[in-house]
């Protein structure tokens, strides 16, 4: 790591090419080839990572079909009802549960052992959280959404954590987009989340975006729930203007609130915005960073975008990973 | 036992996957598509109502309305649906066929779903009234001009969906009650269809009494997450009640022997008439499990003993 303030990384997914959808939905490539083919696209996301300079880096989820399929494909007692609206003309495969949930197989662990013998950079493997996969889902099986979901904890994520670790993960973050939808079930979020990282030997970080409260409800377990860092989504809240006070930016000012429950552990700076084309300048970024380290000490500050990058075309997410590798190198020099 | 199905319907594969590629004959299969959900609609249930395939979320066709654009992606509530917040940013002209315009009304048989004026206030932008109130008062005019349009287009229920109202119920204060009842009345006002309040979202047992006081044919409540046990001990004091049983936010199949719970809560609650429905739109469902859901509410509703 080139240093300790202010560390780079991704947060997941990165858009598949064209290329790699034409082989896969190809009907006369064979199943051998089609693994090549996603071989080779890992192998070229976490080079290109690495080559624009994020310190932490993994494969930009280039096996996955999604954050929330991949693993539903993979666990017991589940079975796809159909599509449902995210929005607009955008759908997602929403799974029943309809028997009790089980860990069938190490579903990332392929994966992780590919990425982990070709990359030069430290990783950060991401994992769906328990949370999230329950509340994505409808339950027909269990008595209530809480047994649901700590059943999915301990009997599947648990697991699927105990494997990775043992195979050489020390970074794994929980994507929990979820977690804060439903303020009443906070409690149920933080057991299940603690449950499934107990005695996990590994860095344990979270990732939460657009809960559409600010993070609010997760003031109070910020201590409570057992993560090293929470990576979250500010960008998008945020002025484009430059400048370390309160009035530009203002997507940040939450951060006050952090500090003042008490929080010190790592904060996950959502820098730039997954959801536009244009590109962040790095004296925003550098800007951002800024007024961010007047509340958490920077050697506690992460920095990554928003969310995954998929929502954008490659040359667009690359370009702000350039922008982000950039504007922490500013940053630095400021408080140097 | 009487009964319908408001609001929007989820859209079959065959037209998700025609918006996705942008399917040149788009126009045509929402057209055809629409009239297959209406006729197993008109075949099972009492009303019949417009899937509203086209509608994005259910403010949407409103952005056309003079004064409002089209702002960010919002949560709808804590579903994991987004709609597109509507930006009111100068006085709100050119409405009264914005929803007539946008759905099939099928004279003397329709029941259609529009957002009550505290919902549409509420999660949407006002940058241009001076207070809350005049925003919201404003709203309610707009939502009584498209109302009786739809009267005149011969709707026989309009359903105010209130998402808002249930949310919030715990935080509502009496003033702010008050204010909303002002305006669904005003909704309400020489509507000659019934107009019929639906509550979901939130537990309503707290101002249940005031609901009670709105000036509208009736109430129609989510009792699948509102357990309903506190309700039951209120008559409905000569409104209509629409029962939302039928669980529109799982996949999970109502057993039949629900019947037996609906007519309790009848037989208690007195209503001056009363309705089968499901407690949220369908548009929550996949297709194929939406269609199982229309049929078991069609297969309940025939074996309560009600008229």
């Amino acid at each position: 790591m080139s240093e300790n303030k202010f560390v780079t990384q991704e947060i997941g997914s990165i858009r598949k090419p064209k290329w790699l959808l034409t082989i896969l939905r190809s009907e006369e490539i064979d199943a051998i080839e089609k693994e090549r083919a996603r071989d080779d696209l890992a192998y070229l996301n976490t080079r290109i990572l690495e080559d624009l300079g994020l310190d932490i880096v993994y494969d930009g989820e280039a096996r996955r079909v999604e954050m929330y399929e991949y693993p539903i494909r993979n666990i017991e007692g589940f079975k796809f009802a159909g599509l449902v609206r995210s929005w607009d003309n955008k759908y997602y495969k929403k799974a029943r549960c309809i028997d009790e949930v089980k860990y069938k197989t190490d579903y990332h662990l392929d994966e992780f052992k590919f990425v982990k013998r070709i990359a030069k950079n430290q990783l950060k493997i991401p994992v769906t959280g328990p949370y999230t996969l329950a509340d994505w889902s409808y339950n027909e099986y269990y008595d209530s959404k809480e047994e649901f979901i700590i059943a999915l904890a301990k009997n599947v994520i648990k697991p699927l954590l105990d494997d990775l670790v043992k195979n050489g993960a020390n970074i794994i973050q929980l994507d929990e987009p979820a977690a804060t939808t439903h303020p009443v079930e906070m409690n149920i979020f933080k057991e299940a989340i603690n449950e499934c990282i107990k005695d996990i030997n590994a860095k344990i970080t979270m990732h939460i975006c657009y809960s559409g409260n600010e993070y609010r409800v997760l003031m109070p377990y910020l201590n409570e729930i057992k993560v090293r860092q929470y990576a979250l989504e500010f960008a998008n809240r945020d002025s484009w203007e430059l400048g370390v006070n309160d009035d530009v930016r203002k997507g940040y000012s939450i951060l006050k609130e952090f500090k003042e429950h008490g929080f010190d552990g790592e904060i996950g700076l959502g820098v730039v915005d997954v959801h536009i084309d244009e590109v962040e300048p790095p004296e925003l970024v550098r800007d951002r960073l800024l007024y961010a380290s007047k509340f958490i000490d920077a050697s506690k500050i992460y920095v990554n975008p928003d969310c995954g990058l998929r929502t954008r075309s490659r040359e667009i997410a690359f370009e702000k990973i350039k922008s982000i590798v950039k504007g922490v190198e500013l940053a630095r020099n400021e408080l140097k | 036992m009487k009964s319908y199905i408001v609001g929007i319907y989820p859209r079959s594969p065959k037209l998700i996957e025609a918006t996705r590629v942008n399917d040149p004959k788009l126009s045509e299969l929402f057209k055809v598509e629409k009239a297959k959900y209406m006729k197993i609609i008109k075949s099972k249930l009492t009303y019949v109502s417009d899937p509203m395939l086209e509608w994005n979320d259910m403010f949407r066709p409103f952005m056309n309305v003079k004064g409002i654009s089209l702002g960010a992606l919002n949560r709808f509530f804590e579903t994991n649906t987004f709609y597109r917040k509507l930006v009111i940013s100068d006085e709100l002209k050119g409405y009264g066929n914005v929803i007539a315009n946008n759905i099939n009304i099928v004279k003397n048989k329709s029941a259609v779903s529009i957002a009550d004026p505290y919902t549409f206030a509420e999660l949407n932008e006002n940058l241009y009234y001076k207070s809350y109130d005049e925003y919201l008062l404003t709203i309610s005019k707009m939502l009584n001009k498209e109302a009786k349009k739809l009267a005149e287009e011969g709707v026989v229920l309009i359903q105010l969906n209130a998402p808002a109202i249930a949310y919030n119920a715990e935080r509502l204060d009496n003033d702010k009650l008050a204010l909303i009842k002002e305006a669904i009345e005003n909704v309400k006002r020489r509507v000659s269809a019934k107009v019929y309040l639906h509550l979901y979202f939130g537990n309503i047992t707290k101002i249940f009494s005031k609901l009670l006081d709105i000036r509208i044919d009736g109430l129609s409540i989510d009792l699948i997450n509102n357990r309903g046990d506190d309700i039951m001990e209120y008559s409905m004091k000569g409104k209509g009640l629409t029962l939302g049983m039928i669980d529109a936010m799982n996949t999970r199949i109502e057993d039949l022997k629900i019947v037996k719970s609906i007519e309790k809560i009848i037989e208690k609650m007195n209503p001056s008439e009363a309705y089968l429905s499901t407690n949220t739109d369908l548009e929550f469902l996949p297709y194929e499990f939406a269609l199982k859901k229309i049929n078991r509410l069609a297969e309940i509703a025939k074996r309560v003993k009600y008229e």
